[in-house]
């Protein structure tokens, strides 16, 4: 029988776990598979600095070819996974070659969420998931003209603040207020204030009808109350949904992702699924969830790979934490709040922007967001993990 | 081009060049010297990018107020001569530069 690990997926995820299998010693066979053409490359910089020029390609790269190569992990980059076989433990590739193997990491990634309104086939509606989603808000930012972002949350509004560079920006947000489901109100309202310094105009609470056309091209974005708001091009950020589609093929249980157990393994023994595209319990938030962050693709990496290694027999527990750049704001959050969660203010600085957030359920410390505050995030970082490592003892005596 | 060589924790040594700008954290990733993780691509957000200087040729940058804060939370202790990876550059900082791996960066 094989040993072989193949990954299917070359993102964050897929490829933190090769290289991790390796750091931890393992000497058996790894083929990663990935369905762009590209060296694989991180995500965060496209609605950042790689959308801003600031970086180029080569500052994206989560290794090199050769690096993969050194470490003797077999690449099929550019191709795609169309079947898994689970009962002879083989992937089919769209280049016709099969894979057999012993362990099987899913990390295919989400996808941005369709928008399920009229005139979303319309030419010059944009998201932002790959390279080349950048390069064409890149190169029709320059056109200048009026851009409306559909969906208030931390993906758009990094694009819009670098949008507003070039012409003028209404962000339509359905929500009573932006960010509202993973940021406090004082944090969100901060953020609010400072993108409407950069000229930014965001619009809360605001369903829209339809997207309205001419010759085929974005015109105007219609709202419900029959306003038309005029629009070069309209960028369109309403949640992802995760890339379950083999999975659920090949019969892996699924529900709006691939649901996995405490080590991270989907209901067939010889399969993971990490990343974006993973239900997980978290003990974090008392229940299963989706979350999409580098930190949760790299530490689910990290977590298989000890598993797979080493036989770990530990749950995944690690941290949440997240950064956003919005403007000029550095926004972290470490741990995870619940919208209910508590809320209080414990430093708040207007001339730096410099902002401390407490949540908190039934009075515990839940998570801590920051604005222009890496030390305070770094601090909360490691009392959330102890307080939560804690937690768990106590709730296994 | 600049010279990095690293060294890791069980004294094993790697030279690699790295051409104007890139900093030590990039010129480890494409270069598969293992030790540095470097999860926020750079931004001073992460702290996974920990290095102890040990030797430089070349003038390195203040330690600004955001990085001191990061470093005074790396995964290994902070020294006086740790700094983070991806706030030093080839050419724009050093011409050589030797910096020692921490155990750990998470
Ligand atoms: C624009 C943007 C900005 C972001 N900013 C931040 C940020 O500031 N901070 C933060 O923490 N997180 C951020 N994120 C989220 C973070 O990038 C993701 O959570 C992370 O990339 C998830 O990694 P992954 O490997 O699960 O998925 P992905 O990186 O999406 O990788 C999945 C890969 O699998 C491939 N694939 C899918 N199906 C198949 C198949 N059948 N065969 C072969 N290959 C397949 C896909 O093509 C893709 O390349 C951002 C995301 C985006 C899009
Ligand atoms: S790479 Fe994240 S702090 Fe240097």
């Amino acid at each position: 029988m094989t040993t072989n690990v193949v990954i299917i997926g070359a993102g964050q995820a897929g490829v933190t776990a090769a290289l991790s299998l390796r750091d931890q010693g393992w000497d058996q066979e790894i083929h990663i598979i990935g369905a762009e053409g590209h060296v694989p490359y991180q995500r965060p910089p496209l609605s950042k600095g790689y959308l801003a020029g600031t970086e180029d390609i080569s500052d994206l790269a989560l290794c090199s070819t050769a690096a993969l190569g050194n470490q003797q992990i077999t690449t099929h980059f550019g191709v795609a996974v169309t079947q898994l076989h689970r009962e002879q433990k083989v992937v089919v590739l769209d280049n016709g070659k099969r894979l057999q193997y012993r362990w099987l990491i899913i990390a295919t990634g989400s996808e941005p969420r369709d928008l399920m309104v009229p005139g979303k086939e319309l030419s010059g509606l944009h998201s932002v998931r790959t390279v080349e989603d950048a390069d064409a808000l890149r190169e029709c930012f320059t056109n200048g003209g009026h851009t409306v972002f559909i969906g208030g949350g931390f993906l758009n509004l990094e694009v819009a603040a670098e949008a507003a560079r070039h012409g003028s920006v209404t962000v339509l947000e359905v929500a009573p207020q932006i960010l509202g489901r993973v940021l406090s109100r004082p944090a969100a309202e901060a953020l609010a204030k400072h993108h409407q310094q950069l000229g930014v105009d965001i619009r809360c609470g605001t369903s829209i009808r339809a997207i309205l056309g001419e010759n085929n091209k974005v015109a105007a974005v219609e709202l419900e109350d029959g306003e038309r708001i005029a629009a070069a091009r309209v960028v369109v950020s309403v949640g992802a949904t995760a890339r379950d589609e083999l999975a659920a093929q090949a019969g892996l249980v699924t529900d709006a992702g691939i649901i996995v157990d405490e080590q991270l393994r989907t209901s067939d023994d010889s399969i993971f699924a990490i990343g974006d595209c993973a239900v997980f319990p978290s003990v974090y938030a008392d229940s299963t969830m989706r979350v999409e962050s580098v930190q949760n693709a790299t530490d689910q990496a990290r977590h298989v790979a000890s598993v797979i290694t080493k036989g770990s027999l530990e749950d995944y527990q690690a941290l949440p934490w997240f950064w956003s750049i919005q403007g000029t704001q550095r926004v972290q959050i470490a741990g995870l709040a619940l919208p209910d969660d508590d809320t209080r203010v414990v430093q708040h600085d207007e001339a730096t922007g410099k902002l401390v957030v407490e949540r908190l359920r039934d009075d515990r410390l839940v998570a801590v967001e920051t604005i222009n505050a890496p030390g305070p995030h770094m601090k909360a970082r490691k009392t959330l993990a102890a307080s939560v490592t804690h937690l768990a003892s106590q709730v296994a005596s | 081009m600049s010279k990095i060589t690293f060294v890791h924790p069980d004294a094993t040594e790697e030279t690699v060049e790295a051409p104007a700008n890139q900093s030590v954290m990039r010129t480890a990733i494409l270069n598969s010297v293992s030790g540095i993780v470097g999860e926020c691509g750079g931004q001073a957000m992460c702290a996974t990018c920990h290095v102890y200087v040990e030797d430089v040729e070349g003038e390195l940058p203040e330690i600004s107020e955001d990085e001191e804060e990061m470093l005074e939370c790396t995964a290994d202790e902070q020294l006086p001569n740790s700094r983070l990876g991806c706030q030093l550059s080839a050419e724009t900082h050093f011409n050589q530069i030797t910096v020692r791996l921490p155990e750990s960066q998470v």
